[in-house]
């Protein structure tokens, strides 16, 4: 193993006095490659603190590039439209010029998975999609290498560490990959909850590396609103039969089956259902608004009623002739849920019932004063 | 008895935005919890389905009991003590 320069001495000296971690921990993070997949909100966090705690080298996966309703938690990014796994690994280097931060703006998928995960010690999941999920842990298993997954949405957030020699794999915990995913775009998230979670990953990461696998098989959970904020959960351990690291090894055809996952589950309508959404210009079409009240509320057409879709069908009772004796436009965020909305509408006799195709994303198109979010 | 029952990961919702409360539950197994649960705790139950799926839990929630999985407790099997602590939460994929 390489032993500490001078200059790193003095760069270290504050967590090599820490007894637990000491310079032994020290040599054995300089001489490590962790793998960080994803430098999003958990990513940022996690690559900024162990960059600086001095892990030898640092590979960061992400094809995504930055957007302006990234930066309030993806906080190492400054630059609109870089690539995230470069601009990470720019805002790493200059803080810590002793490590190395390799990043590759590619996106992770089965046929490069295992090469990008060539030499690691241990990889860090910090992706936002489940299909990813379920990849970046089937490949660490076949790897034989250790695994911190967390999670992150709206106030909450999870972290397990996984797949180290005897523990459970990410499927031993979560069999089933859950038919419909919530994403950070569509259901919100707290910059310092998802930052926390990454820190923790980063804290989590540090031990493993200086001390090696836990004792026990838990998970935590942090919960912003919750009346106990952090909790510490005992897991049941390896399951025997699962499809992944279970007693009769990998299922092949199984595992495809999940990488091949798809969470459309939005109606399909036909086009003469719908209105392009340049329509709600100059309209006086009676015009519902399907989303929730706490997105109705960030911005919405002046004109249009707010009917969340869980109160649809109360809202039918009291208006009969809505879309049956005249038109009806459905209207959400991006076009999706209003399709849901629309067909049910259409179901009950409403034909004049139009969804407005893409949503208010789309009408900000028309009207560029109208804001997105 | 007196059970409290938390939820998060977004299942607050059908329960009309409450992530914790104590109900006052007559005892027995989860099973039975789980029964009353949807019947009297739910308070949006057009979406039910979110929560319960053919009579159990859907999958993708994690059931603690007391800290603990459910599944260390015996799950639907587990008999329900005074003052038990039970949390539905789902699984998080943002990052």
């Amino acid at each position: 193993m390489k032993d500490l320069t001078l200059d790193e001495y003095q760069y270290y000296g504050r967590q090599m006095l820490v007894p637990e971690f000491g310079k032994s921990g020290q040599v054995k993070l300089k001489n490590s490659t962790v793998a960080i997949i994803g430098a999003g909100g958990l990513g940022c966090p996690c690559g900024l603190y162990l960059g600086c705690a001095g892990v030898g080298t640092l590979k960061i996966v992400d094809f995504d590039t930055v957007d302006t309703s990234n930066l309030h938690r993806q906080i190492a990014h400054t630059e609109i439209g870089a690539n995230k796994a470069e601009s990470l690994a720019k805002a790493i280097k200059q803080r810590n010029a002793n490590v190395r931060a390799l990043p590759y703006p590619v996106p992770f998928a089965a046929d490069n998975a295992s090469q990008l995960l060539e030499d690691v010690d241990l990889v860090l999941d910090c992706t936002d999609s489940p299909a990813i999920r379920y990849l970046i842990n089937d490949i660490c298993y076949a790897k034989q290498l250790p695994l911190i997954s967390a999670a992150a949405l709206r106030s909450e957030g999870q972290l397990s560490i996984l797949c180290y020699p005897g523990g459970p794999c990410y499927r031993c915990l979560f069999p089933h990959m859950p038919a419909v995913s919530q994403s950070c775009s569509d259901n919100g998230i707290l910059g310092p909850v998802v930052g926390v979670m990454g820190v923790m990953q980063a804290a989590e990461a540090l031990k493993f590396l200086a001390l090696g696998p836990p004792q026990e098989v838990s998970m935590l959970i942090f919960s912003l609103f919750s009346p106990v904020p952090w909790r510490r959960i005992k897991m049941k351990g390896k399951r025997p039969d699962c499809i992944n690291c279970g007693e009769n090894g990998p299922d092949a055809t199984k595992l495809a089956t999940y990488y091949a996952n798809v969470c459309d589950t939005y109606p399909v309508l036909d086009p003469s259902e719908e209105v392009p959404a340049s329509q709600l210009e100059n309209t006086d079409v009676y015009t519902i608004d399907v989303r929730d009240p706490v997105q109705y509320e960030i911005c919405s057409l002046p004109f249009s009623k707010n009917v969340p879709l869980s109160k649809l069908e109360e809202w039918m009772e009291t208006h009969p002739t809505v879309g049956v004796d005249s038109d009806l436009y459905v209207l959400c965020r991006r076009g999706n849920d209003s399709r849901t909305a629309t067909q049910i509408l259409r179901q009950k006799g409403r034909d004049r019932t139009f969804n407005v195709h893409g949503g208010l994303e789309e009408y900000s198109k028309t009207d560029p004063t109208f804001p997105t979010y | 008895m007196k059970v409290t029952v938390e939820v998060g990961g977004g299942l607050e919702m059908i329960f009309g935005g409450k992530r914790s409360q104590v109900v006052a539950f007559t005892g027995g197994s989860m099973q039975a919890l789980l029964e009353y649960i949807a019947k009297e705790v739910v308070e949006d139950q057009s979406k039910l389905d979110v929560f319960i799926l053919d009579g159990n839990v859907r999958p993708g929630i994690l059931v603690l009991i007391n800290d603990s999985d459910w599944e260390l407790e015996g799950e639907l099997e587990y008999e329900v003590q005074d003052g038990d602590h039970v949390l539905f939460t789902s699984t998080l994929h943002g990052g």
